[in-house]
């Protein structure tokens, strides 16, 4: 029905943003999760890529070209992997101290330091929300990039989209 | 086919109200953000730039002029960076507490978790940040 009213190369290009933009709010979400686990104590390997990632995001709903927005879906996806990596394979993460209640009353841990274990997890999980969001985004530009060689070749596209519109008339 | 159907004019018009809202609903979850966590006790250096940042980026939903519209969003970005800039590099932050201030008496519990909360301004500045640029993305192209 959309193809019909709006024609192949248009309702790519809305389905390639609407895709995009939930890539950007996967990102943004993953962004949320990762900062909000990393700022303080700073956490320079999880923030930075959780920043960069939501930038990313928001270049490749931005960006028109196929090849920029596979590119930048494909760096969305690697940071969000990076982010998962670094924590799960114990790289680049504060280490985990042991919780002993003693080490808070004396002033040796901080209450900070006491919870990051807990702040590992929002790690890791704003990493795979932003890998997610970099999925996506690469299935978004392969299948419906905005413009490209795709929309060079939809002529079939064009051919039942004038078929349709052609049929409702005669109705 | 939305300038089919409106003209250019109003397409135009109509995409930088949108962003404009993006900006507004952006600076108003920054301001959430920072505001819970600075209310109380009192972080001066970052609850009031919360409040500019709400303040400006809902301005910028009532504004017609380009200029006015890259004004205010250069000044939520502002905010923003400041905000993030207070927490990343620890200046003006509230002071860790001890445990054994609390068991004496000495602190409340309010300042006990304020330095935990440090991550919320820094949420919001970043948020309030990338609210900021997408105001100036805006006010430039449409």
């Amino acid at each position: 029905m959309l193809e019909a009213m709006l024609g192949p190369d248009k309702k790519k290009q809305l389905l390639g943003n609407g895709v995009l933009l939930a890539a950007v709010i996967l990102a943004f979400v993953g962004m949320c999760l990762a900062a909000v686990a990393s700022i303080n104590p700073m956490v320079h390997s999880i923030f930075w890529p959780a920043v960069a990632m939501l930038f990313i995001a928001s270049g490749a709903l931005i960006a028109s070209g196929k090849g920029v927005r596979l590119t930048l879906s494909m760096i969305l996806f690697l940071l969000g992997l990076w982010m998962v990596l670094n924590v799960a394979l114990h790289i680049n993460v504060p280490e985990v101290p042991e919780l002993d209640m003693s080490g808070l009353l004396t002033g040796g841990v901080e209450m900070t330091e006491m919870m990051t274990d807990t702040m590992l997890q929002l790690m890791t999980a704003g990493g795979v929300v932003g890998a997610a969001g970099g999925l996506v985004a690469i299935y978004g530009s392969l299948k419906f990039s905005g413009t490209g060689t795709q929309i060079a070749d939809s002529g079939a596209g064009t051919e039942i989209a004038d078929s349709g519109a052609g049929a409702q008339e005669t109705e | 086919m939305l300038e089919s159907m409106i003209g250019p004019d109003t397409t135009k018009k109509m995409l930088a109200t949108g962003i404009s809202l993006v900006v507004a609903i952006l600076s108003f979850v920054a301001m959430a953000l920072i505001v819970i966590a600075s209310v109380n006790p009192l972080w001066h250096p970052v609850f009031w730039p919360g409040i500019v940042i709400l303040i400006f980026g809902c301005a910028s939903l009532g504004v017609r002029k380009k200029i006015s519209r890259l004004g205010l969003a250069l000044v939520v970005l502002a905010a923003g960076v400041w905000t993030f800039l207070n927490v990343v590099l620890q200046i003006n932050v509230p002071e860790a507490v001890e445990f054994s201030d609390i068991l004496s008496g000495d602190a409340g519990m309010p300042e006990m978790i304020a330095p935990i909360l440090l991550m919320l301004p820094g949420l919001g500045g970043v948020i309030g940040i990338f609210g900021g640029l997408a105001g100036i993305y805006g006010s430039l192209k449409y």
